[in-house]
């Protein structure tokens, strides 16, 4: 769409793109920032020399880290709790979720009222704490797996989804004698593939950056993800005690802010690794969400 | 249709609808089964801590069990009324979830407004692009960076270290802890709620914007005419969902924030469930105060959704959550 501008029209453009460039670098800064200086020099870092590039480069933290078993450990508990939160919330919720957009499903408005009030009312941490410790999850790894997967936001968002199948595909399998077993499986699921693929990536990274649980439900350190470690490395002081790792380390105050500012990295860079897939499925899902629930 | 929809006439079922209803359950049987491990789930996890809602009015005790404690009525709710805290954690509960919906609410639809402007596509892409990624960083991390960022010796003081005499304590002083809990709000969710808008943008037709610039309408002109009403509905149904926050503020950023140095101004009803349920195990105690809050937060966002309601009833185009 083109039309002349004047020139009170190109000073409103230049001032609309000056906003946004300003905006970006609040976005951009503090990212940048820190993964600068996650590969500086200690005595850069000591200094306060790091503005916005690396000074001197300097990857003992990383090393350090990737060397401290504790670490390791949570990375990988990490990883176990979001990968199989991911593949269990699409294992429970979609079949729900199918039943759901099935119109012969009988007490379906009963069931969506039931389902509704879970989204609406939260009962809050004591009482939901008091569930994970009487159903005997309580520091296990199963507390930071199971009670979160029962959102009723993702099964709208895949009812929704389902529904859109054409009917004739079903009509013609139940015609063949398939079961809903089977139409689910054989037909529902593979025209499914991008909203499945969204939903487990959300359940994922949301696993993923879960602080509330585990700070809630785990006392023992060999369950804890990267997001309590992350805590405790920045904001308690306390570094993961491991086997390696020289007494004069602890000793450089610039080898700890390098050690803290690599942690956040390690916590930053697998949501950036899947990031593209998130963006790229994000606008659809909201968008079917927003419009009725 | 629904199981409830069996009449009810003098106790005695119609044995055609039972009958009919049995015929169909036994007909779908998987249909119903796999409805069941979801079920239990939200059952368990759902409704299993409204049942356990039960404690506030109890004396709870570990040891004597849910059902052998005590009955005390409403005695939590009237200490939590006097508590010394009590005013301090009303105040700074609403005052924060109502600063951060005035400042953090209007951000997105400006920042989709100005990127609705931009004509250049891959540096309207990369905006979007780079303002999203915040919102699937975790608080935790977003908390440490600021963290980073603003404590004593880090790169904010040492930048203001030639304007202000001594460091700010933006993480230790009261009076900066609702500033920086809203701005990393804003930082974190302002490239979400924008793509929402940015979502709705679409739908207008452009027509529209053609006539409108035919007719010689200027740029404000059209994105009040057509812009604004165009994500009106969006907006609506945004602010609804935000007003529920109102009384409900993230747990994690305010716990990740604070510190009893900054209690004044950040202790709210949820880190205060926190400390003295999980912390200080008063568990009956810390479940009635968070009763409250849940109940105005479902009340917030209820009564929303109504107005809502009623104003779609009067013929203006508008949408409701359910």
């Amino acid at each position: 769409m083109k039309y002349k501008m004047g020139l009170g029209g190109v000073a409103v453009s230049v001032l609309i793109y000056g906003a946004l460039v300003a905006a970006l670098c609040v976005w951009l800064y503090p990212l940048i920032y820190i993964v600068s200086s996650s590969i500086s020099s200690w005595e850069a870092l000591e200094q306060g020399q790091v503005r916005l590039l690396p000074v001197g480069l300097e990857f003992s933290s990383y090393r350090f880290i990737v060397a401290q078993g504790p670490m390791v450990r949570a990375f990988f508990n990490s990883v176990l709790y979001s990968s199989s939160r991911a593949l269990l919330t699409l294992a429970v919720l979609a079949p729900l979720a199918y039943a759901l957009s099935e119109k012969k499903l009988r007490g379906k408005g009963v069931l969506t009222g039931l389902l509704l009030v879970t989204m609406l009312f939260g009962a809050g941490m004591i009482p939901t704490y008091m569930v994970v410790r009487w159903v005997g999850l309580l520091d296990t790894r199963w507390a930071i797996i199971i009670p979160q997967l029962f959102s009723f936001w993702y099964v709208i968002l895949l009812r929704t989804s389902f529904a859109s199948t054409p009917e004739e595909l079903k009509e013609s399998a139940y015609i063949d004698g398939a079961s809903n077993w089977t139409v689910f499986t054989k037909i529902i699921l593979p025209l499914s593939k991008p909203i499945l693929a969204t939903i487990g990536l959300f359940a994922g990274v949301r696993a993923w950056n879960d602080f509330f649980s585990p700070l809630l439900y785990l006392q023992s350190k060999e369950y804890w993800p990267l997001t309590i470690v992350l805590r405790n490395v920045v904001m308690l002081a306390t570094f993961p005690q491991g086997e390696i790792g020289d007494a004069s380390m602890y000793e450089s105050a610039g080898f700890w802010i390098q050690s803290q500012m690599a942690v956040i990295v390690v916590n930053i860079v697998p949501i950036l690794i899947v990031y593209p897939f998130l963006q790229r499925y994000f606008t659809k899902g909201i968008m079917l969400g927003a419009v009725k629930g | 249709m629904a199981v409830t929809d069996i009449p009810k006439v003098a106790g005695v079922p119609k044995r055609k609808g039972l009958s009919k209803l049995l015929f169909d359950v036994w007909r779908d049987y998987d249909l119903y089964l796999m409805i069941l491990p979801a079920l239990i789930g939200f059952i368990l996890f759902g409704y299993g801590p409204m049942y356990g809602l039960v404690i506030a009015f109890k004396d709870f005790n570990l040891v004597k069990g849910l059902m052998d404690s005590p009955w005390v009525g409403f005695r939590w709710f009237s200490d939590f009324y006097h508590d010394p805290y009590f005013f301090r954690l009303v105040r700074n509960t609403v005052l924060l979830g109502t600063y951060s919906l005035v400042w953090g609410f209007p951000m997105p639809i400006v920042l989709a407004l100005l990127l609705n402007e931009i004509r250049i596509t891959w540096f309207k892409r990369l905006v979007q692009s780079i303002s999203f990624i915040p919102y699937f960083i975790a608080v935790i991390t977003v908390v440490s960076i600021m963290w980073m960022l603003f404590r004593s010796d880090g790169i904010v003081n040492r930048m203001l270290a030639g304007i202000v005499d001594a460091p700010v304590g933006f993480l230790t002083d009261p009076r900066w802890f609702r500033t920086m809990y809203i701005g990393s709000d804003i930082w974190q969710y302002t490239g979400y709620s924008a793509t929402i808008y940015l979502a709705a943008l679409t739908a207008i037709d452009p027509i529209l914007y053609e006539a409108a610039i035919m007719d010689g309408a200027n740029r404000w002109q059209r994105i009040w005419h057509i812009t604004l009403p165009g994500i009106l509905p969006t907006i609506t149904i945004l602010l609804i969902l935000s007003l529920g926050r109102i009384v409900s503020v993230g747990f994690e950023r305010v716990f990740l924030l604070y510190s009893p140095a900054t209690y004044e101004t950040a202790d709210v009803l949820p880190t205060y469930v926190y400390r003295r349920g999980i912390m200080g195990y008063n568990y009956s105690y810390a479940t009635a105060v968070g009763l409250i809050d849940s109940i105005a937060a479902t009340i917030m966002v209820v009564a929303g959704n109504n107005i809502l309601r009623r104003i779609g009833r009067k013929g203006e185009t508008t949408a409701t959550i359910w």
